[in-house]
């Protein structure tokens, strides 16, 4: 009898749409599916048994397409239970024009379609093998390349499709007693853009830009308990989250080899030949699991006040078996003194096989509120959450033998140590609310003090925090709030020579280097990095609301926040007491310039206005705009790193080199001004009340990125040469402009009391212009397409030649579509 | 039983003192005696899940007051039906907090939001079904939320953004609006923890940690947009010569030259700055 009296309601809207791009552009297909011809943008459909309470809900949104949502509930309304089921896909298209020589073969491969066959070496005028091409030859490899990609160049699409079911099943024991279990489960498929490097850094690196295969899974269980009475609350949580990926490795063909061993050199600095590998390997992301396990409580105390306690524990671990060092057999130490006669691509070469990686996080939490009186608010609370890095820290080799000079170790300057980063953080404060019995008007102060210590870091940090607020209504029409914070972060001592402590050699082997981090410095002593620096913070906001009319709302707000890093940085001798016989012993004494390095300031800075009229249920009308101003400043510094051990050499001194460290002509300055502009609008009208119906929203975001570059570098007069012919010269690039034009409008029309049509327009335009993403400057060019590019500002080194994906990868586009929809109701 | 719908045990609010008017004031439980006045409003309330919860949980604490429930007892309202017996915002949300105080509410009493004066009324339209989950007040929740955060709806529209206007992610995707221990009311304890419920493969743990990446994920990026690629609070390069000054080829934009062009600069080479596991990923090149 039951099953006779479901009832259903519901509605389905089929459509058809037309869809004007003018360039295939994956930006307009960023996060969503859009097709042209038969579509189902929405589908309801509810079911109700009045005799039991039994319900089901069903929803779906763009059922067809790959950005779908679709929800289904069903329970009982009686006996408080219910299932819910989720699904939704989620595209990020990253490129549809990006054009690449490699080949997908499944399981993390990419092959090429060949190799170049480049000249590598030549014979000088004295008969010597020379190393680096010359000009004339290196442009031959040029167009061997370019060659080689036109004849190779194959279309890949980029991109990421997510899609996501989860299920969860809610129940209520008693009135008190409730859980809850949801099973999630997760694939993500698809490649993106991503590089592939062979050898060590920029002169001796061979990279390309290849996509990455993307293909895993996550799987999820939530466990929720809740118990609740009066006075007293309780919340148990347990989170099992297991994240595998199906690709262990990146696997690609260096086009660049040249099958003629034991000559296959990739020739890159004089006198130092490097053997280039066949293939190149990289890791992916590791399969990890992570535990959490949350009880949260919370008591009503006498005094009506009330205190909530939170703890977590949390657990992540992975235990991926590792890569060996090398996929190349290029290489290894099996002919050294102390040589272990393995080779780097043998997997016994390491400390470990596999990762062994775990983290143990815990968290506790308490705040306490309580009204002493009435006109006051007091909170305070207490926050502590400590990420202990469980990590084995092993002794490594940073060997990048898959471009290797000759047999043997790496250099000493290679043996590395993994650090287990951790750090815990303690947070407590106060915040009080003061209730004046006029204009509604309330005042906030609070004061906090945070501390958070670190392993393996520069500095620990303290910041006290003091705010205050005040909000009054001082008219019915109008409400006024306005808000100031006040940070002052100090830093214990900035250690900036911790960097040492990721170095395992000893020092009698490695007392000779001349770029001994362990022994001299790695960051330059006069960098601060600003996540461990001394940092003022002022924030202030202030807002207004105004109700002009009963209809009418306008609100504006200004905020402005505004961090300065400066942390009192003066010179220092950082060889004062090194262990490092210097070749020139004064440099004992060699002093920084004290200007400190690194990001200087940060200010971000907000003006919204906001109009709500809301004239009837027929004509509501909003408006909004808002501009954001983001300044911030970098100091940088350019000195060489291969003579950090003797500043007073000569040859580091020359204007066209890189300098020594304390050479305070050597910095340079970048000011970056972010501005973006934004405006939307939007206005429902109710032609014919219910029955005709115009709704059209529209919005633009204008945005411009301008980097302002000064100093060393930029300035001809202290170089000798222009910026553009010399290797270590940049100048103001140009601005950078994102603009967004959206248009959408729709007209509905009830023909029946079940049936509506729906016409829609929308209207999209990107823009953009990006320094970043295409060569514009005089130093760096394309050679015969866009998948390549070289810089011959100064020598012929591969690291001067970059093969790409392609320029503009999510170029601008115009689009217009128009969708006709029919939704019938029942 | 008593049991209700809502499971929470729910302690009737002190409606005199709400409003003293309700002094004296008796329960009348019969809803036609309210639709008689106020049919407009019910027949868009019928359609609401609060409407089939009270349907369906007659026998309940609170449900059995029907209207009163939420309204307090109307028999001096229906003896004189002006509009004295009203409530402000934050009494309304005592009111509702009869029932919903359990799970996400509980760090409601504390949260920012609260000491905001925002109410459960400022964002829920509990007499009519305006959303198709959570009885908001606008049609999404992107717009319940952007009607007071102008400034993150901006962000939302620059180049670099979640997925978010698109419908494909929500505000709660990553806040509890209802409050939540720490900053920015997440929905997890932790900046990094709320990212990891999307972002698992960044989540490692790695043989190679990036300090900065476990700490704080905000460290680097913008989650509610950025003129900047991958949602980086700044340009790509600069972001990373704001903390590495190893002198010679890393301290430049243009070097190495032909990876800032094309790409992501200093990620061009070290691209698993996230966290690296292969036994060379000492400087985050493999």
């Amino acid at each position: 009898k039951s099953q006779e009296s479901l009832q259903f309601n519901g509605q389905i809207t089929p459509g058809i749409g037309w869809i004007d791009l003018n360039t295939n552009s994956s930006k307009f297909y960023e996060y969503r599916d859009m097709k042209e011809g038969f579509y189902i943008p929405g589908v309801q459909l509810n079911a109700i048994q009045p005799n039991s309470g039994f319900y089901l809900q069903f929803g779906g949104k763009r059922l067809l397409w790959d950005d779908q949502v679709i929800r289904l509930n069903l329970g009982d309304y009686t006996s408080f239970w219910n299932i819910s089921i989720d699904h939704k896909k989620t595209p990020n298209r990253l490129s549809n024009k990006a054009m690449t020589p490699y080949s997908y073969r499944g399981d993390g491969v990419f092959n090429s379609a060949g190799y170049v066959g480049i000249i590598k070496d030549t014979i000088d005028a004295n008969g010597t093998v020379s190393l680096v091409p010359t000009k004339a030859q290196m442009h031959v490899n040029d167009s061997l390349v370019a060659q080689f990609l036109e004849k190779n160049l194959l279309p890949i699409d980029l991109g990421t499709q997510r899609n996501n079911t989860s299920v969860t099943l809610n129940l209520m024991q008693t009135e008190e007693l409730k859980y809850s279990l949801t099973y999630m489960h997760e694939t993500k498929t698809g490649k993106r853009n991503n590089y592939g490097t062979l050898g060590d850094r920029p002169p001796r690196t061979l990279n390309v830009q290849l996509p990455e295969p993307v293909d895993y899974t996550v799987s999820e269980v939530l466990a929720n308990a809740e118990y609740q009475t009066n006075g007293f609350q309780a919340r148990f949580n347990y989170t099992l989250s297991s994240f595998s990926n199906q690709l262990d490795f990146l696997r690609w063909d260096n086009i660049f080899f040249t099958p003629d061993t034991p000559n296959d050199y990739i020739t890159t600095v004089a006198g130092t030949p490097r053997n280039a590998s066949l293939v190149g390997q990289r890791a992916l992301a590791p399969d990890n699991i992570s535990h959490y396990f949350t009880l949260a409580t919370s008591i009503i105390l006498p005094f009506e006040s009330r205190l909530t306690a939170t703890g977590s524990i949390g657990m992540m671990s992975q235990n991926e078996n590792l890569l060996p060092y090398s996929y190349s057999d290029l290489g290894g130490d099996r002919n050294a003194a102390n040589g272990d006669s393995l080779n780097w691509n043998d997997p016994n070469k390491l400390p470990i096989n596999t990762a062994s990686a775990k983290i143990n996080t815990m968290r506790l939490d308490f705040e306490y509120l309580i009204n002493p009186f009435n006109a006051l608010n007091l909170k305070a609370y207490a926050r502590y959450y400590k990420l202990d890095n469980q990590t084995p820290i092993n002794q490594w080799r940073y060997v990048t033998q898959d471009v290797a000079t000759t047999d043997g170790d790496v250099s000493y300057v290679n043996y590395r140590r993994n650090l287990a980063h951790g750090f815990d953080n303690m947070k407590f404060g106060i915040d009080l609310r003061y209730y004046l019995n006029f204009w509604r008007t309330s005042i906030g102060l609070g004061a906090v003090r945070e501390n958070i210590n670190r392993e393996y870091r520069e500095a620990n940090t303290g910041e006290n925090i003091i705010n205050a607020s005040l909000r009054t209504r001082p008219m019915k029409w109008l409400s006024l709030s306005a808000g100031y914070l006040m940070g002052d972060r100090q830093i214990d001592e900035y250690n900036y020579m911790v960097t040492s402590q990721s170095y395992w050699y000893s020092f009698e082997r490695g007392a000779n280097q001349v770029d001994n981090p362990q022994f001299l410095f790695a960051n330059h002593p006069d960098l601060r990095k600003y996540d461990v620096s001394d940092r003022k913070r002022n924030k202030m906001n202030v807002s207004a609301n105004l109700n002009l009319l009963d209809d009418l709302d306008l609100s504006a707000s200004f905020t402005n926040k505004s961090d300065d890093f400066d942390s009192q940085v003066t010179p220092v001798a950082p060889f004062a007491n090194t262990l490092v016989p210097l070749p020139n012993p004064e440099d004992k004494n060699a002093m920084t310039p004290g200007k400190q390095l690194g990001l200087l300031k940060d200010n971000r800075q907000n003006i919204s206005i906001n109009l709500q009229y809301v004239a009837s249920e027929w004509l509501t009308l909003s408006m909004y705009a808002d501009q954001e101003n983001a300044k911030y400043d970098i100091r940088g510094m350019v000195y060489n790193e291969n003579l950090r051990n003797q500043p007073s050499s000569q040859s580091s001194s020359q204007p066209t080199q890189l300098g020594p460290w304390n050479d305070p002509n050597r910095l340079y300055m970048s000011n970056t001004e972010e501005i973006t502009n934004s405006i939307g609008l939007g206005v429902m009208i109710e032609v014919i009340p219910g029955k005709l119906r115009f709704s059209t929203d529209a919005n633009v975001s204008m945005a411009t990125v301008d980097m302002i570059y000064s100093g060393y570098g930029s300035d001809p007069s202290y170089l000798g040469r222009d910026w553009e012919t010399f290797d270590f010269g940049f100048n103001s690039p140009g601005k950078a402009e994102f603009n967004q034009y959206v248009v959408n409008a729709s007209v509905e029309y009830k023909v029946f009391n079940n049936l509506t049509c729906g016409l829609h327009f929308m209207f999209n335009q990107y823009e953009i212009t990006d320094w970043i993403q295409e060569p514009s400057g005089a130093w760096v060019e394309f050679v015969e397409s866009e998948n390549f590019l070289r810089d011959t500002s100064r020598d012929n080194r591969w690291g001067n030649r970059l093969v790409s994906l392609g320029s503009y990868l999510a170029p601008g586009y115009t689009a217009n579509a128009v969708f006709l929809n029919i939704t019938y109701m029942f | 039983s008593n049991k209700s719908k809502f499971g929470t045990s729910a302690k009737e609010v002190n409606w005199v003192e709400l409003n003293s008017g309700f002094k004296e004031a008796t329960f009348v439980k019969d809803k036609n005696v309210c639709l008689s006045c106020h049919e407009e409003s019910a027949n868009k309330y019928k359609h609401t899940s609060h409407s089939r919860a009270f349907e369906f949980s007659k026998e309940g604490t609170l449900e059995s007051k029907d209207c009163e429930s939420c309204h307090g007892p109307r028999s001096k309202h229906i003896e004189d039906p002006d509009g004295s017996l009203t409530f402000t915002e934050e009494q309304y949300s005592k009111v509702c907090m009869q029932c919903h105080q359990d799970n996400s509410r509980m760090y409601w009493s504390g949260s920012i939001h609260k000491s905001s004066d925002v109410n459960c009324v400022t964002c829920h339209s509990v007499m009519e079904q305006k959303s198709d989950e959570f009885l908001l007040s606008k049609n999404s929740q992107t717009e319940v939320c952007s009607e007071c955060h102008t400034d993150v709806k901006a962000k939302m529209n620059k180049t670099s953004h979640h997925p978010v206007k698109e419908g494909l992610m929500d505000c709660s995707s990553c806040h509890n609006a209802h409050g939540a221990p720490g900053t920015g009311m997440l929905v997890k304890g932790t900046i990094n923890e709320t990212c990891y419920t999307c972002h698992q493969d960044k989540r490692g743990p790695f043989t190679w940690e990036h300090a900065p990446v476990r700490e704080d994920c905000s460290n680097c990026h913008e989650p509610h947009g950025s003129n900047n690629r991958n949602l980086l609070t700044t340009q790509n390069a600069s972001l990373c010569v704001s903390c590495h000054q190893y002198g010679g080829h890393i301290n430049q934009y243009r070097y190495n030259r032909v990876s800032t062009p094309y790409g992501n600069g200093c990620v061009n080479c070290h691209m698993t700055v996230h966290g690296s596991n292969h036994p060379s990923g000492a400087k985050f090149t493999r």
